[in-house]
């Protein structure tokens, strides 16, 4: 059972209406009712109460870290998650890799004229359950109304507020030969979880999207191995973005071991089936880390110990030469590229 | 104890660190350069994601060769496919890979001259294309369109059109037709040796293609010098069969062994076979720049005619367009690189100006194509040396 | 020409398609040009359809003839 559905309960929007209305938008008497009887309700934060234009904010100190991200994505809702819990923990771990403590969240909706009360009320429910486990706040956001055929249900912008506590650097400029790659868990979960629900494609699995905040479980790695270098959240374009992103004009390049990649079960066969590469899928709660050598076992060890970190593994390291390259190694002794992916994957023709 | 069939038992690297052994031995044997070539984009694939051409003595060349059905499609069907989908009322369905690949009608207002449309350009001016992923999606999705017709275009080799056959001889919907494009291999095996520049003493034969096709057709190769074993496409699979050609070869004795025999019989897939020919005839097709070949497309018998795109939209497709003389853009050597008698890296524009986002021609632009593996997995360099 | 897996049967649906297990799910399968086909059968997937069954035996000869390549003995002839 997703998070989602746990724990809070809010009052239901005004019975008036089942789907989503023009005027909902429009600044008025019924903006103001799903503001207030919606979004306010649900986040239940010290500044929504207030509905001031702009949340006034405490400032804890440190460096301030911002980030935004948007997201329209199909199907709306996909084992393991919504576009609700995917805005929320994709703007907080954006803030958590770069070391910071997510704080402060804004949340700007655009609904599509038509689109159903219900199920935007689940996505708000869900929104409230991530920001939550994540112990983050909802502080400010903005709803906007676009025609019918104009959206696809709705849009979600989020942006986020951390800070970085005093002696934190993490940057790929920290990166240097000999450091540990390792990842939190499994790779190209979300991808193959989110393809399963696509028209055309009938397939159930225990598999799901691995769609999470992961800054509780980044403050345990800093924790325990304070020296870490770089973190990255692998998103699209799976670990072969990510690396490659990492070694671009870079004074040293990038080795993974193929066969210490942790893979499902269900992302293997499906993905070799579909003829789709797992280190080009999509991910929403993994983690690429860079860490000395002398403290990547502890780091290792940190994640395994956290509720979303049980199968973490080393997967590599940083190397000297070839320089500005991310490559494979496998099993067999043999090397190849590991390529900035291109676009889309699409199952091939066989 | 696990199954003998399980793919792990074929992936195992102790297996393949005695298999590496035994072909350096054989070739050392051998004493001379040797060239094996392979016919099946996936095979190439696979070549490139296990890197298996480093774990190769350097007297041995796998080369590729027409093993992509994408990129061996002749233009004209492709220009049909596209101007089908710009017919009203047609939904045209089709493999995610040939979406992207160029004809031969201009597209107009790009940077760079002699730029062709494809599936895709058609999308963006408007047409309905969907991505299926099998001949039944596309018939379901006749089934879900009773308003519409629903084109399948119809690429790929022996296994892809055997799935076909199968279709139409249960039952299709009547919106449902298809653009013939598919192609057999078999034919074009008895082109390539006679092709000037072609020197190669050993060939891998596709896996799954001749689980369907049987071995005896390649039986002529041995005849003209060409020691020939069937490969599955696991690490293991492919070395064995490397070390079986290498084996013919140091002792002189050519045939076709094979090297896959848990998955092929020699006389192949008598039902399927049977099924393939009640709805297809052999008939001569145009692979794209290298040559019409007798006997390689397959056209639908009169009992299945009415499901011909072709004879069904005659009308549209009577139309003329306008459509470059050249088979591949200009610069684009995919038609050697197909034939096998070039790489990719003997092409002055491959991972320059001819890149996945940018292709010139089919073999960039398809999966199976022998330009875009050697580029995703950085096939042609040097072998890979680490300093940690 | 293409990537064809080995899945196991896990229900027979008609005289021509089955389920097959693929991961924790399961999958279509067209089976119609496969004699008889079995729960507990494995079978050679393409696109949705099974080109070929595999048995445990094939396996074995397969593996089998594999060794002979390491051994350096002359393969047998194959019929």
């Amino acid at each position: 059972m997703s998070k989602s559905e746990a724990v809070v309960t809010s009052p239901k929007p005004t019975r008036r209406y089942d789907t989503v209305r023009l005027s909902h938008g429009s600044g008025g008497k019924l903006t103001l009712e799903l503001i207030t009887e919606l979004f306010a309700a649900t986040f239940a934060s010290e500044p929504l109460r207030e509905l001031t234009d702009a949340a006034l904010l405490a400032n804890p100190g440190g460096r301030i870290a911002f980030a935004t991200d948007s997201h329209a994505i199909k199907p709306l809702f996909f084992p393991g998650g919504d576009i609700g819990r995917l805005a929320v923990a994709g703007t907080v771990n954006d803030l958590a890799v770069m070391g910071a403590r997510p704080r402060y969240l804004s949340a700007a909706f655009i609904l599509e004229e038509g689109f159903s009360l219900e199920a935007l009320t689940r996505i708000v429910v869900s929104m409230k359950a991530t920001a939550d486990e994540a112990g983050i706040a909802i502080v400010c956001g903005d709803t906007k109304v676009v025609e019918r055929g104009k959206g696809d249900g709705v849009f979600i912008n989020t942006a986020g507020l951390g800070f970085i506590p005093e002696g934190r650097e993490l940057g790929p400029q920290r990166v240097a030969a000999g450091d540990v790659l390792l990842v939190n868990g499994t790779l190209g979960d979300h991808g193959i979880a989110v393809m399963s629900q696509r028209e055309g494609f009938e397939l159930t699995l225990e598999l799901k999207s691995d769609v999470a905040p992961l800054n509780s479980l980044i403050e345990a790695v800093l924790a325990a191995a304070p020296g870490t270098k770089f973190m990255r959240d692998i998103t699209r374009g799976g670990l072969a973005a990510v690396a490659n992103e990492l070694v671009l004009n870079k004074p040293y390049g990038v080795r993974i071991f193929d066969y210490q990649v942790p893979i499902h079960h269900d992302v293997a066969e499906y993905s070799e089936m579909l003829g789709i590469d797992p280190l080009l899928a999509a991910n929403e709660g993994k983690l690429l880390i860079a860490t000395p050598p002398a403290q990547a076992e502890a780091a290792l060890s940190a994640m395994r110990q956290h509720p979303l970190g049980r199968q973490a593994a080393i997967i590599g390291d940083v190397v000297k030469k070839p320089q500005g390259m991310a490559l494979i190694e496998t099993a067999y002794g043999s090397r190849r590229v590991l390529e900035m992916p291109i676009e889309e994957q699409l199952p091939r023709i066989c | 104890m696990k199954a003998a069939f399980v793919p792990e038992q074929y992936k195992d690297p102790a297996l393949v660190a005695r298999l590496q052994q035994r072909i350096a031995e054989l070739a050392a044997k051998i004493g001379r350069p040797v060239k094996i070539m392979h016919i099946c984009g996936t095979h190439e694939h696979e070549l490139g994601r296990y890197g298996l051409r480093d774990l190769l003595p350097e007297s041995l060349e796998l080369l590729a060769g027409p093993g992509c059905p994408v990129c061996v499609c002749d233009t004209e069907y492709i220009d049909q496919a596209i101007q089908l989908a710009l017919t009203p009322g047609v939904i045209l369905a089709s493999f995610g890979d040939m979406l992207a690949v160029p004809g031969a009608i201009p597209l107009s207002g790009e940077r760079r001259g002699d730029v062709r449309m494809s599936l895709l350009d058609a999308k963006a001016q408007g047409g309905e294309v969907r991505a299926v992923y099998s001949a039944f999606d596309a018939a379901k999705l006749a089934r879900d369109h009773p308003d519409k017709q629903v084109v399948f275009f119809s690429v790929g080799f022996e296994t892809t059109v055997v799935a076909v056959a199968a279709l139409l001889k249960r039952g299709v919907p009547e919106n449902f037709t298809i653009i013939e494009a598919n192609y057999y291999t078999p034919p074009a095996t008895h082109l390539l040796p006679t092709l000037e520049g072609f020197n190669v003493q050993g060939f891998l034969l596709p896996g799954h293609a001749s689980a369907v096709t049987g071995l005896r057709i390649y039986e002529h190769l041995p005849e003209v010098g060409i020691a020939c074993a069937s490969a599955g496409f696991e690490p293991v699979d492919v070395m064995a069969a490397l070390a079986s050609v290498l084996t013919q070869l140091a002792e002189g004795k050519l045939r076709v062994d094979n090297a896959y025999g848990r998955v092929i019989e020699y006389d192949g897939n008598q039902k399927a076979l049977a099924e393939l020919a009640e709805v297809f005839e052999p008939c001569t097709i145009r692979w794209r720049g290298v040559a019409d070949i007798p006997g390689s497309g397959f056209k639908l018998r009169a009992p299945y005619r009415r499901y011909s795109a072709l004879e069904r939209f005659a009308a549209v497709l009577a139309v003329p367009s306008e459509r470059s003389e050249r088979e591949h853009p200009k610069g684009c050597r995919c038609a050697d690189v197909t034939l096998g008698l070039a790489r990719p890296t003997d092409c002055t524009v491959f991972g320059k100006l001819c890149t996945p986002d940018n292709p010139y021609g089919p073999c960039m632009v398809s999966h199976e194509g022998t330009c875009r593996a050697w580029y995703t997995y950085g096939m042609g360099r040097e072998r890979i040396y680490v300093e940690v | 020409m293409c990537l064809g897996i080995p899945y196991e049967v896990i229900e027979v649906l008609d005289g021509e398609s089955c389920l097959v297990r693929v991961g924790s799910g399961a999958q279509h399968c067209f089976s119609g040009l496969v004699d008889s086909v079995e729960v507990g059968d494995w079978l050679v997937v393409h696109a949705g359809f099974a080109v070929e069954k595999i048995t445990e035996q094939d396996a074995q000869e397969n593996l089998a003839l594999i060794e002979r390549y390491l051994l350096g003995d002359e393969p047998r002839e194959q019929t």
